[in-house]
């Protein structure tokens, strides 16, 4: 069956209706999907392997089901793509790492067996920076699959570290893809890539079965075409799991229309982060989406993060929990098999950090919490630019900062609340919000945790107001 | 929950990588300035000054690490 290209763009919620009203089988679409996949994933190094035969079996028996008007939700039928950091079963699982090239597990991570149970579709295994980037990465072709190439230019990056995951939807390769987040990995390849992305609450989705990078800050969640899709997807991958330690045994169900009212709530904001932090090619795109933002009747207000050292924190707390993980493989020498050169001393230097260090940070980080919880007690919501810019040239190295002609901001606003987010554990949503130089950029909203729903709900009325969502990569 | 892959199974790794990975995008990964060495001591330079840099937040004693991830 040849298939319009809208198909490839259609929401979860569009294609699982057409299922269910059998205009096309299962098994059709999880076969165009895998072509689509294999033909075009290698084209922005976004494949790692591909799962089109266990795809097909899968699709057969959704169709089965289909046949006899057994509905099991709005995942069923839907293919997806996830983040080669997650064990599946049946193919190796590299996390996009050459000295992990041919490791095998036996036993899926307890987000794939979810969307497995919900009878999503896995299509194949993304790429992703090597280690999640783990020790500090010079160049996107930190990758055992290369550079990731981004859907709207191929001479940029779709960012880190879940780079396939977020190329692979934005050009229509899967309806949805995993990712996983210790700081910046959904929220970066989301808004450089132009999809809708959601860092969910520590603890709030099981990472059993995940590569540990940080132990204390990694978070699973869903790279979408909409914030309606990363609720359903959510729903279905959130929830108490007995095998991973950090659990917080919360289940979450995607409940938009119990969302409070706009006008009951508050979105914190700072001007600077608009006008100072932000590209200045970017900034009418970000003003736009403030604009948007004040239409719906909450009341604004301008907030900033108190001065901590956000980064030097993440920088620490990552640095020495990865270190650790992957002491074998530092101490074998196996190390030196990673791509980044830049990342294999990080991993060296990791292993020195003093206990001390690492406990001063943790401290730090109890600081970083007590501040969030004063925060939120006046404001539901903070929104930010996602990232400063568009996406970085695939030559550009990452450590080095962009050249900019505009000054630094004498204040601080939001802008690192990417790091911070992330040490005290908050949901976040990534919007797509317009073009700078025909690259996409992006806003991100914060909340409280376990706020999803609030941010689910700022979301979904953002995208019923503006189609930024619904733009397509050219030449796709 | 790790396994050793078998013959087979690297065999069909390597031949799925390959198949799926054509040279337009191996590009390489540029090759550092710096020796393996000098990017060493860079790295823990950077960790000297992150300590430094917390080094400068007060903290009481009754400030315990953090034990819980959400705030």
């Amino acid at each position: 069956m040849a298939f319009d290209d809208s198909i490839f763009f259609a929401t979860i919620t569009e294609l699982n209706a057409k299922l269910r009203a059998k205009e096309f089988s299962a098994q059709e679409l999880t076969k165009a999907f895998c072509d689509r996949l294999e033909k075009l994933g290698p084209r922005y190094n976004a494949l790692a392997l591909s799962y089109r035969e266990q795809a097909i079996q899968q699709a057969k028996d959704v169709d089965s089901e289909i046949k006899r008007e057994r509905f099991r939700g709005p995942l069923q039928g839907i293919p997806y793509g996830a983040k080669d950091l997650l064990a599946a079963a049946g193919g190796p699982t590299t996390w996009g790492a050459k000295p992990y090239a041919g490791q095998v597990f036996d036993e899926d991570a307890t987000v794939i067996r979810k969307l497995e149970k919900s009878k999503a579709i896995l299509c194949g295994k993304l790429s992703m920076v090597e280690l999640a980037g783990g020790g500090g990465y010079r160049f996107p072709a930190a990758s055992l699959q290369g550079p990731g190439i981004n859907p709207w230019d191929r001479t940029r990056w779709s960012g880190g570290s879940s780079s396939g995951s977020g190329s692979a939807v934005a050009a229509g390769l899967v309806p949805f893809a995993l990712g996983s987040e210790t700081s910046g990995s959904i929220l970066t390849p989301a808004a450089f890539c132009g999809i809708t992305g959601l860092r969910p609450t520590y603890g709030l989705v099981s990472r059993h079965g995940a590569m540990a990078l940080s132990w204390t800050m990694d978070k699973i969640g869903p790279m979408c075409r909409s914030a309606e899709d990363c609720g359903i997807v959510l729903e279905a991958i959130a929830g108490k799991d007995t095998d991973d330690p950090g659990s917080a045994g919360k289940s979450f169900y995607y409940r938009p229309e119990f969302a409070r009212k706009f006008a009951d709530l508050t979105i914190g904001y700072s001007p600077v982060d608009f006008e100072g932090w932000a590209d200045p090619a970017a900034r009418p795109s970000f003003a736009q989406a403030l604009e948007v933002f004040r239409g719906f009747g909450s009341k604004v207000v301008e907030v900033a993060l108190p001065d901590l050292p956000y980064g030097a924190l993440t920088n620490t707390i990552i640095t020495a929990e990865g270190a650790a993980v992957f002491e074998e493989l530092i101490t074998s020498g196996k190390v030196d098999g990673l791509a980044d050169a830049k990342q294999i001393a990080g991993l060296k230097a990791g292993l020195e950090i003093p206990a001390k260090d690492y406990l001063k940070a943790m401290r730090i980080r109890s600081l970083v919490q007590q501040e969030f919880r004063k925060l939120f007690i006046n404001v539901d919501v903070l929104i930010t630019p996602a990232r400063a810019g568009a996406a970085s040239k695939l030559s550009d190295p990452l450590d080095r900062g962009t050249p900019t002609s505009s000054p630094t901001p004498a204040s601080r606003g939001l802008h690192d609340l990417i790091p911070a987010g992330n040490l005290a554990g908050l949901p976040a949503l990534c919007l797509p919000c317009g073009f700078a130089d025909n690259l996409p950029v992006a806003v991100s909203l914060v909340g409280r945790p376990y706020s999803e729903n609030t941010l689910l709900a700022y979301g979904r009325e953002y995208q019923n107001r503006t189609d930024w969502h619904k733009r397509r990569p050219p030449a796709t | 929950m790790a396994q050793k892959i078998t013959r087979r199974g690297w065999a069909a790794a390597i031949t799925a990588t390959a198949a799926l990975s054509p040279s337009l995008n191996q590009a390489q990964v540029p090759v550092a300035q710096e020796t393996p060495e000098e990017l060493l001591e860079e790295a823990r330079r950077q960790a000297r000054r992150n300590q430094e840099t917390l080094a400068k937040v007060p903290l009481e004693m009754a400030v315990e690490p953090a034990s819980r991830f959400e705030a």
